[in-house]
């Protein structure tokens, strides 16, 4: 178990960071779908059956997909092969280092660590769902109204404008 | 899980269900039946829809009265946030009324749909006590102002505004939720009482320090604190005008009352000291950063402008830093509802004079941009406006008898006496003081600017529709009035708080 969690969040964190750094666009967009593979393996490790399926079919299933497909409509830019990495790295290394040192100094010294865990609980689905439609309803209906904004967003802004007025 | 009506659901929900219908009004008006009218017309008809959903709005608010806290904190609504609500639904009005004459965009529909959408975000944020309806509305205020920011797509200022905000903004967020997440592994609730409740008598825990910082950095980010207030200058100043009226009003408003409600009651029990030579670690030293750091570097920034824009965007800033004094006046359970009374009062009376001030540089900036120079000699060409700007900006900088002095003097006296006995923030409250007469230079340089100057030999005199006209002298009205009478909207706020048992 241990172990399983260790590798697994080394695969998560190095596709990630391979996403961020490569220079070949089709590369990033495979490096992310495994580093989603990996976080659903991590939801299932955790008993979180749910979660990981769910993760695997939209995120890699569908939003890894989709990225390929933006990145092939776009053929421009993926031409270029520019490197995003931020110079200098030493920086950007250092406060990732400073924020991760605090955060793992924080959480070995805490007292709430250090307690007995409750059992985890056995959602199925089912539960899931009725809780989705009861208990939290609101936070649901608002994720709606937040993907119809999103959708709206990504039309207006991807949609190329014709110039001197009127409506295409 | 108790018993779950969704009709008393939507009884609840009326004024955002409206709204969300009258956003999916205003979008297949405008791309239905006005798809080959004119543009002016669009604007118009969009426009009409929108306030018109906006008034029933304000209608059911003020005429439906409902107290109701449902499924844990989840949906809290009382008179108090049926107030705020108002508030919220009003600078919308202004704002919408002040885009009638835009042309920064031909997508009317969308632009209204947004502006309703990210006001139903912010309604939702101010009616939960629960950390996860918090975020996600949250979320839909965030995207729906990112898109916002860069409507303008023939203005590369407004695409770079727009993507910074939004990266410094999902950075922010990603920090908010991570705070958030630690803060319910460990009290093992959402709710924001009951967060409070499982963690006291813990103590500062490292942990929780870590999850209070970030949750205060990603509403450090919302407010535009020092030092998460990057964003801020460049989404004002690239910003279609009337959007930046919103961001700098609207989604203050709501950003405020819930940050207030989140310390307030979620970290009862650890608000550390701020007084002076006594620091105790907790969320009022945290906030007391914050507040010195925004009052210095917005009042100081901002006399560097030559943009007003930006200038406005600085003041903003600061003025982040007085409010937050607000919140710091909170940190005594028994004095909670007077510092929540000071705060509601400044950002209601601030939004307000901000929408004005964006008015009024919208229309400046018609004759030719929005410096310093642009704003030369604008008494003697548009008089009214002239004089309404002078009301915003001396409202700003907290002249009596306006609206912004007795803003200013009801947050300094809360947080001053916070800690009856002591006058342990009083350092603070000197500081704030101290800032806010350094602000005089700069709002007085853009008075000087349109009262004393001569105008540029070139200088034309700027079209004034009779909506904005109408819109600015409300609004000035509105920031004398309350100023002059300041019980007129003090009064319901401490009945609402009252009623609410904040």
């Amino acid at each position: 178990m241990h172990t399983g969690f260790l590798l697994l969040a080394l695969l998560t964190l190095a596709s990630a960071g391979a996403a961020m750094c490569l220079r070949n666009l089709v590369h990033c967009a495979l490096c992310v779908a495994i580093s989603f593979v990996s976080l659903a393996a991590l939801f299932l490790t955790l008993d979180a059956e749910f979660v990981g399926f769910a993760q695997i079919l939209v995120y890699v299933g569908a939003v890894a997909i989709l990225i390929v497909i933006a990145i092939l409509l776009t053929r421009d830019i993926s031409g270029h092969g520019q490197s995003l990495v931020f110079k200098p790295w030493t920086l950007g290394v250092g406060v990732g280092a400073l924020v991760a040192g605090s955060l793992v100094s924080a959480v070995t010294s805490s007292a709430f660590t250090h307690r007995e865990l409750p059992p985890a609980p056995a959602a199925t689905v089912r539960q899931l769902g009725e809780s989705l439609m009861t208990t939290y309803v609101v936070p649901l209906e608002i994720i709606g109204l937040l993907l119809t904004a999103a959708l709206l967003g990504a039309v207006l802004l991807a949609r190329r404008e014709n110039e001197g007025g009127g409506r295409s | 899980m108790n018993a779950f009506s969704y009709l008393d659901l939507l009884n609840l929900l009326g004024p955002e269900t409206i709204l969300v219908l009258t956003s999916l009004a205003a979008l297949f008006v405008d791309l239905g039946a006005l798809r080959d009218q004119p543009l002016p017309r669009r604007w118009l008809a969009g426009g009409g829809v929108t306030a018109l959903g906006g008034l029933l709005a304000i209608l059911w608010l003020t005429n439906v009265t409902a107290q109701a806290n449902l499924a844990h904190g989840i949906l809290v609504v009382d008179p108090l946030t049926q107030l705020v609500k108002v508030v919220l639904v009003a600078m919308l009005l202004f704002t919408v009324a002040l885009s009638l004459r835009a042309e920064f965009t031909e997508h009317v529909g969308e632009y209204f749909c947004l502006l309703l959408l990210a006001t139903v975000g912010m309604m939702f944020l101010v009616s939960s006590e629960d950390v996860l309806t918090i975020f996600v509305a949250l979320e839909l205020t965030s995207l729906s102002l990112y898109i916002l920011t860069a409507f303008n797509k023939r203005s590369l200022v407004s695409a770079e505004a727009g993507l910074k905000y939004f990266l410094f903004g999902g950075v922010a967020a990603a920090f908010t939720l991570f705070g958030l997440s630690l803060i319910y592994g460990l009290a093992g609730s959402t709710n924001l009482r009951e967060i409070a409740t499982n963690l006291a008598g813990k103590g500062t825990d490292p942990l929780l320090m870590v999850a209070l910082i970030m949750v205060v950095m990603g509403f450090g980010f919302k407010i535009a604190a020092v030092p998460f207030h990057l964003w801020a200058p460049d989404a004002y100043q690239g910003a279609p005008t009337p959007a930046a009226a919103l961001i700098a009003s609207g989604s203050k408003v709501a950003s405020f009352f819930v940050f207030a409600k989140v310390m307030a009651l979620g970290f009862a029990g650890i608000e550390g000291n701020g007084a002076w030579r006594q620091f105790a670690p907790g969320w009022v030293p945290v906030l007391a950063t914050l507040a010195v750091a925004s009052m210095l570097l917005g009042n100081l920034a901002a006399i560097a402008q030559s943009s007003v824009k930006r200038l406005l965007a600085y003041s903003a800033i600061a003025h982040a830093g007085y409010m937050l004094l607000g919140l710091l006046a909170m940190s005594n359970p028994h004095r909670r509802a007077d510092g929540m009374a000071a705060l509601v009062y400044y950002i209601t009376t601030y939004g307000l004079t901000t929408i004005g001030a964006f008015g009024v540089v919208q229309i400046v900036e018609r004759t030719g941009g929005d410096s310093l120079e642009n704003f030369a000699g604008f008494s003697r060409r548009a008089p009214l406006v002239a004089v309404c700007l002078m009301v915003f900006m001396l409202s700003l900088a907290g002249i009596p008898p306006l609206a912004g002095f007795f803003g200013k003097f009801y947050l300094f006296t809360a947080a001053a006496g916070a800690e009856p006995g002591n006058l342990g923030l009083l350092w603070l409250v000197i500081f704030a003081i101290a800032m806010s007469a350094v602000s005089l230079y700069y709002y007085l340089q853009v008075l000087k600017r349109a009262f004393v100057a001569a105008p540029a030999e070139a200088a034309i005199a700027p079209v004034v529709s009779f909506m904005e006209r109408l819109t600015l002298a409300l609004l000035a009205l509105a920031v004398v009035v309350l100023g002059a009478l300041p019980a007129w909207l003090l009064g319901p706020i401490a009945d609402a708080i009252k009623a609410a048992g904040f």
